[in-house]
């Protein structure tokens, strides 16, 4: 199947180790040649002995909880400038500065719909009840005496992006309202189980302690699957704009349902109807019907490197890399386009490769220095393959502001600069 | 306190749908897109006003709501609002609300001579 002119992926792998020789015998590629350089900060560069090695460095635990160097203040959450309402709005994950697939607690995205409280877990308490043989109520103590378990899923908000211009500048503006991380916890089946679910038990309606007292019915079903009550994040305790001291975690469903600050779980025979699951987060199609209980957040990925706002040094090697997720379970593919989605091309899939979490994707570029339009295009286990935006628009339309899981092309200009290709 | 005004326009074009320009925004208002009445109850309850959530009496919050309801054209100026003529009231859009029927986007995941 493999065309000389297809360049499978094994292929550019040898063109590039070639190129890499080449380019290193020829000019200097990727590493800069050995000799002085001047200016300012050369003190501190070869062959000299930079300053930090002539004076002993800060001593042990002079941050007793360590934070990034002071190099990368810029690497913080990214909030829209025109956000009218600070307590219900949003900040994205700086996914073009990250590695990996584990977000930092840190930069992990936030979506609030009244504000972060600050709460004393020791005057925090779970209510169940409803359709339950023994309503009960625990404290965060309580929670912790369950059998815990800790497993890494994404979050993603349901809109992110809209379907409509003006979109993103950077991969962070354009789909920064998603990251992932390790959570523990207990699984929420093991809590209804103490309780005893009714047989006519169908939904569970979740409320967090914030003032918005987001409210979001979620199926039984799924509660019963692999839903979490979530007490940690990457081996720490919760933090409160990730939901201290609780949080719900269910996998691959909009960010919204992952219920933060949890404090009562009301089991029900049917769905609340609550604003945020009615007048919100309900998909509005272009004949005037809207989606109720649209759960799922359907495979998509984005190349985060290169992407929107950085620039390339100039021709030569440079990875794609990028991150891949579905709600529907495992990522299966990668493909990558260089050439306006004209051909297309499997990347690497970096490993561990897991169910409902962001999977890192690898792809080696030997960039010309002409100017290129670059995407990735995700496929999940089940079959499902992330659709063109004009895919999408031409069966939803663009009234919605949720589920938007379209691949997104970034433009390289022959100066290296890259933007983003659908503005 | 321009801008708070404006933000003050804007949401009251929100409350009711305001039909002169049908903006994204607006096609959410209450009476144009809200399929169930007693949500905007619920809603009120529990997170207004924004400034002092669950301040309001019971009473209040339905006064609130038959107000709001009245400015989207469902109720009368002097309509007197209780649990059981909230949820007998029926909502314009409620017949619209259909289930999820995705996957509804297929992408042929073409590979060459695309």
């Amino acid at each position: 199947m493999a065309e000389p002119d297809n360049h499978p992926p094994v292929t550019s792998r040898r063109r590039f180790l070639r190129g890499a020789v080449a380019g290193g015998i020829a000019a200097g590629s990727l590493g800069g040649e050995a000799r002085a350089e001047t200016g300012k900060g050369a003190d501190n560069l070869p062959p000299n002995v930079p300053e930090w090695m002539k004076t002993p460095g800060d001593p042990i635990g002079s941050q007793l909880y360590g934070m990034p160097s002071e190099h990368e203040k810029n690497v913080v959450r990214n909030i829209p400038k025109n956000a009218a309402q600070l307590i219900s709005a949003a900040s994205r994950s700086p996914l073009q500065d990250l590695d990996g697939i584990i977000t930092p607690n840190g930069l992990f995205y936030e979506r609030h719909h009244g504000g972060i409280p600050n709460i004393d877990p020791a005057q925090h308490r779970l209510i169940l009840h409803g359709l339950v043989d023994k309503p009960l109520i625990f404290t965060m103590e309580d929670i912790r005496r369950f059998p815990s378990q800790s497993r890494i899923h994404f979050i993603e908000c349901s809109g992110n992006p809209t379907y409509t211009k003006p979109y993103g500048k950077t991969a962070s503006d354009l789909v920064g309202l998603v990251s992932c991380a390790e959570w523990t916890g207990v699984a929420l089946k093991v809590v209804l189980q103490e309780a005893g679910l009714k047989p006519d038990a169908k939904w569970v309606v979740a409320e967090g302690a914030d003032a918005a007292a987001m409210t979001r019915s979620i199926p039984i079903e799924k509660c019963l699957e692999d839903t979490m009550l979530a007490y940690s994040q990457n081996g720490e305790r919760l933090r409160p704009q990730q939901g201290y001291p609780l949080r719900l975690v269910v996998p691959g469903y909009e960010g919204n349902m992952n219920v933060k600050w949890v404090r009562r779980l009301k089991v029900t025979a049917e769905p609340v109807y609550s604003r945020e699951e009615t007048s919100k987060y309900t998909d509005l199609m272009a004949d005037g019907s809207a989606r109720e209980f649209t759960f799922y957040m359907e495979a998509k990925s984005i190349i985060t490197r290169p992407s929107g706002g950085q620039r390339l040094s100039g021709p030569g090697f440079h990875e794609i890399t990028g991150i891949a997720w579905s709600g529907h379970g495992k990522i299966k593919r990668v493909d990558i386009s260089l050439d306006q989605g004209k051909s297309w091309q499997e990347a690497q899939l970096q490993e561990p490769i897991l169910t409902r979490a962001l999977t890192r994707f690898r792809f080696p570029w030997h960039w010309d220095g002409s100017p290129a339009v670059i995407q990735s295009r995700a496929t999940d286990e089940s079959g499902y393959v992330q659709p063109t935006l004009a895919e999408l628009i031409a069966v939803r339309g663009e009234n919605s502001f949720y589920h938007n899981n379209a691949i997104w092309p970034w433009r390289i200009a022959g100066n290296g600069e890259i933007s983003n290709a659908q503005v | 306190m321009r801008r708070f005004d404006r933000r003050a326009a804007s949401l009251a074009l929100v409350l009711v749908g305001a039909a002169w320009h049908v903006s994204a925004q607006e096609r959410y208002g209450i009476g144009r897109y809200w399929p169930y009445a007693p949500t905007l109850f619920d809603y009120i309850r529990r997170a207004m006003p924004l400034n002092a959530p669950q301040s309001l009496s019971d009473t209040d919050v339905y006064a609130v709501s038959a107000y709001v309801l009245h400015l989207n054209g469902l109720l009368p100026a002097d309509a007197t609002l209780d649990a059981k003529t909230l949820s007998a009231l029926k909502m314009p859009n409620r017949g619209m609300f259909v289930g999820d029927p995705r996957p509804d986007v297929k992408n042929p995941a073409c590979t060459k001579d695309c």
